[in-house]
């Protein structure tokens, strides 16, 4: 599947995929602070990803989605630098991050998929390890005051890695990742195995640390933790499915905007046919259930009072009408059918 | 303190924290290698080895007796468990592990030399160790030698005790002789036939005893032979000149005859080890020292315990670290890695000088070795040692992918260093291709050094240490070139 810079599916499986970031809210900075072009990565025989091609402005939450192995890691591994490509070119802070200069990675955070530090130090002392990795001020007790606050970890400085819980050990990832207050943030799959309060925790901090103008880069199994990003990019099998809003994202999936109307009668048949065939809709596709209908448009906000103009033209009593956002687990289910429909069209 | 300080210091405070979290640990580095220096210091003692023997002879041989009663005191190292005849029986127990030697004398020894050969008394033992099996042939040199020695030393005793009646036949003699002189000169024509045959009778006499103990005596016999025919040619004359010729050859006969008597008093006199072994020997060493066995070994095992903790600290690091994924972070963090090699360089180097220092300090205070060179230069041996043995391991370490590979890489090198680095075989003893072997590794380095400043209270060879040091320096080179390449290949 390939996709234009407008987010337009073209049937070319396995070629190119470019996009730019829509804009997703006022709070992106100007220009791009990450700019892939056509980027592989190959190990032996096995693309672990294949002409990838994506920007993503400064002072986003950038979330990466797909399946287990479908490159999400490898491709934080490529922006981090810790990857060399092997095609291809990738540009982050405006460097190739295999040639990162110092200062440039002083400003970048990474927070790896394991548990990367020292089991036998305690928290303090991985923090104080990652800070001097940094090159931070041996002066630095507040910074690790706040930080332990921060990452809930206060009261477990002097415990050793080894014997927090798993849930923990990712907080101390987090805090190792964050305790220089970076530009950017590379955090892969972060909220991988732990409760939903501590993964609801932890969107909180990314939402906090975003607020503070850093970027976030973040891949996740959990699809439905694309509802708290600014842009998604959805891999899978090492291609590049799309980089959009959420709400983009819906739209793709479904093919516009989800409007549900609910009336007092079910409505007639001819009356459903008449619907059908209404410019705004943006399929011919109507669901049914007895009085609820959903119906797909092009852009819900001249739809609904178009929709609710055209039953009351008809006399049809309307009980409700409302946007209806599918859940991401849909939306990505739906995307990844439509990639493979497409791709069995085109062959 | 600059950033690249700060960089540096994340290793030197993570390793100590580190550390300090396995007590098990600094105990197995600390406490274990001073402990076996220890329980080797108490338990090695420096006797020579003692062998339980059966000595094979016929029941008529005449050593049988010699055998009993001399054998036992010829050295402490061979206790004699027995006398028999038997020898195939004596050979089975040699065989059986009962019996450590079994040494068997010709049936005839006297029957060989008089045939002019030696006889051979052969030693029979069943050893498997090249070292003692080497040392038999020595020993049994030395036993036989010590044994001959006795045998020619009771026969000189007994040629001593009959030499007293030659030398009452040699004073006979020279009586006779003034005896003869007086009556040729007084024309005593009666008491010249009778001297003159008392005197040729004696002379024969003293020819055949004397002919018998020359060897013995080991001197200048007279021919008194010759002589007594001169004197048997002696008759009754008054020619003056016939008189006159025989009293100076009766002069002569007279001064030989002194001579042999003070011979045979020199050899009565001398006592008979003396006189078999005119030569003994004795050594002087010049060294400051002379330490005891396991004083010996301090300083190899130092080297060697310093040179293995090294290599496998350093072996393991950066293995473990790739395997934590610590590796990973590292690469994206400023961190070059010029800065991650000497920080891990100086905590390791660090680290294990003070894990030396601790261990020194309890090998010279508790052992009581002893140290007559300067410790500055036993400090500077041992640094120049943790360099390179550290360098080592972070080759091995960045060669590696698992940590048992990388501990058995340590392992290799250990075990090449027991044997190539001169701890158990001497560096002579080795072919010269192989002798590169031991150069390369620290060990032979600290070995040599540490005996030189500990034993020898000498100062470290600085061309030794340049060259273990330029070792180090090239593989903490190549160390840097594989850390780039690994971190390229993350």
């Amino acid at each position: 599947m390939k996709l234009d810079t407008e987010g337009e599916q073209r049937p070319s499986s396995h070629s190119s995929t470019n996009h730019t970031a829509v804009e997703p809210s006022q709070k992106a900075g100007a220009g791009s602070i990450i700019r892939v072009s056509h980027l592989s990565k190959r190990f032996g025989h096995q693309f672990a990803l294949d002409d990838i091609t994506f920007t993503v402005p400064h002072g986003v939450i950038l979330g990466v989605i797909g399946a287990s192995g479908a490159g999400k890691t490898t491709l934080i591994r490529l922006l981090t630098g810790v990857y060399t490509p092997t095609a291809g070119e990738v540009h982050v802070l405006e460097q190739n991050p295999a040639n990162f200069r110092r200062e440039t990675r002083t400003r970048i955070g990474y927070m790896p998929q394991h548990f990367s530090l020292y089991p036998r130090l305690t928290v303090m002392e991985n923090l104080h390890f990652a800070a001097s990795l940094q090159g931070m001020n041996l002066r630095r007790r507040e910074v690790m005051d706040s930080l332990l606050e921060l990452i809930e970890l206060q009261g477990h400085g002097h415990k050793p890695a080894y014997k927090l819980s798993g849930g923990m050990q990712r907080r101390l990832s987090l805090g190792a990742a964050l305790i220089h207050d970076p530009e950017l943030l590379f955090l892969d799959e972060p909220t991988a195995g732990i409760d939903p309060i501590l993964r609801h925790k932890f969107w909180a901090h990314f939402h906090e640390i975003n607020e503070r103008g850093k970027t976030v880069v973040l891949s996740t199994q959990f699809v439905s933790e694309a509802e708290n990003c600014d842009l998604v990019l959805v891999i899978a099998a090492g291609h590049l499915i799309t980089l959009d809003t959420p709400e983009g994202l819906r739209k793709r999936a479904s093919g516009g905007d989800v409007v549900e109307i609910r009336t007092k009668q079910p409505m007639q048949a001819e009356v459903l046919a008449e619907l059908s065939h209404e410019a705004t809709l943006a399929e011919e596709t109507i669901e049914r259930d007895g009085s609820r209908i959903r119906v797909v448009v092009t852009d819900r906000k001249s739809a609904i009072p178009y929709l609710l103009d055209w039953l009351r033209t008809r006399k049809i009593a309307v009980e409700a009408i409302e946007m209806i956002q599918p859940p991401m687990d849909d939306v990505f289910v739906a995307l990844i059918n439509r990639v493979n429909q497409e791709a069995g069209k085109n062959v | 303190m600059s950033k690249s300080l700060v960089r540096i210091s994340a290793f030197v405070f993570k390793e100590f924290a580190d550390l300090i979290r396995q007590p098990r640990l600094i105990f197995g580095l600390i406490i274990s290698p001073f402990l076996i220096l220890l329980l080797v210091g108490l338990g090695y003692h420096e006797n020579p080895p003692v062998f339980n023997a059966r000595f094979i002879l016929p029941e008529s041989s005449s050593l049988r007796q010699f055998t009993t009663t001399e054998v036992n005191s010829i050295t402490p190292q061979l206790v004699l468990e027995g006398v028999d005849s038997e020898l195939d029986q004596a050979l089975s127990l040699l065989r059986a592990g009962r019996l450590d030697l079994v040494v068997s004398v010709p049936d005839d020894p006297a029957q060989t030399l008089r045939e002019n050969q030696q006889a051979t008394v052969t030693f029979y033992f069943n050893e498997i160790d090249p070292q003692l099996t080497g040392y038999m042939p020595f020993f049994a040199r030395i036993f036989i030698d010590e044994m001959n020695r006795r045998l020619v030393e009771g026969t000189a005793k007994q040629e001593q005790s009959s030499s007293s009646s030659i030398a009452a036949r040699v004073k006979e003699a020279r009586d006779s002789t003034v005896a003869l002189r007086a009556a040729l000169d007084n024309l005593d024509r009666g008491a010249t036939i009778a001297n003159q045959q008392k005197l040729t009778g004696q002379l024969s006499a003293l020819d055949l005893l004397l002919a018998g103990l020359s060897g013995a005596q080991g001197s200048v016999v007279p021919d008194l032979g010759a002589q007594r025919a001169q004197v048997q040619s002696i008759q009754p004359t008054t020619d003056p000149a016939q008189i006159k010729q025989w009293d100076q050859q009766l002069a002569q006969l007279q001064t030989d005859l002194n001579d042999v008597e003070q011979q045979l008093q020199t050899f009565q006199q001398t006592s008979p080890s003396v006189l078999l072994s005119p030569l003994s020997s004795e050594t002087k060493n010049v060294a400051r020292l002379s330490p005891s066995t396991t004083d010996y070994f301090v300083g190899p095992v130092i080297a060697l315990l310093v040179q293995h903790l090294a290599v496998t600290f350093a072996a393991l690091s950066i293995v473990d670290d790739r395997r934590l994924g610590v590796l990973e972070l590292i690469r994206v963090s400023p961190l070059s890695n010029l800065e991650l090699m000497t920080g891990k360089f100086l905590s390791h180097f660090i680290l294990n000088s003070l894990i030396v220092l601790v261990l020194t300090t309890l090998v010279a205070v508790v052992l009581g070795t002893p140290m007559i060179g300067r410790w500055i230069d036993f400090a500077l041996v041992l640094a120049v040692m943790i360099f390179t043995s550290t360098a080592i391991g972070f080759v091995l370490s960045l060669l590696s992918e698992t940590d048992s590979q990388a501990v058995q890489y340590s392992m290799v090198v250990l075990l090449a260093s027991v044997f190539f680095s001169g701890f158990f075989l001497e560096l002579s003893a080795l072919r010269l291709p192989i002798q590169l072997i031991s150069w390369s590794l620290p060990a032979t380095y600290g070995i040599l050094e540490l005996h030189n400043v500990m034993l020898r209270g000498q100062p470290p060879s600085a061309i030794l240490l340049l060259a273990l040091a330029g070792i180090g320096l090239a593989l903490f080179l190549i160390a840097l070139f594989l850390l780039r390449r690994r971190m390229n290949e993350l």
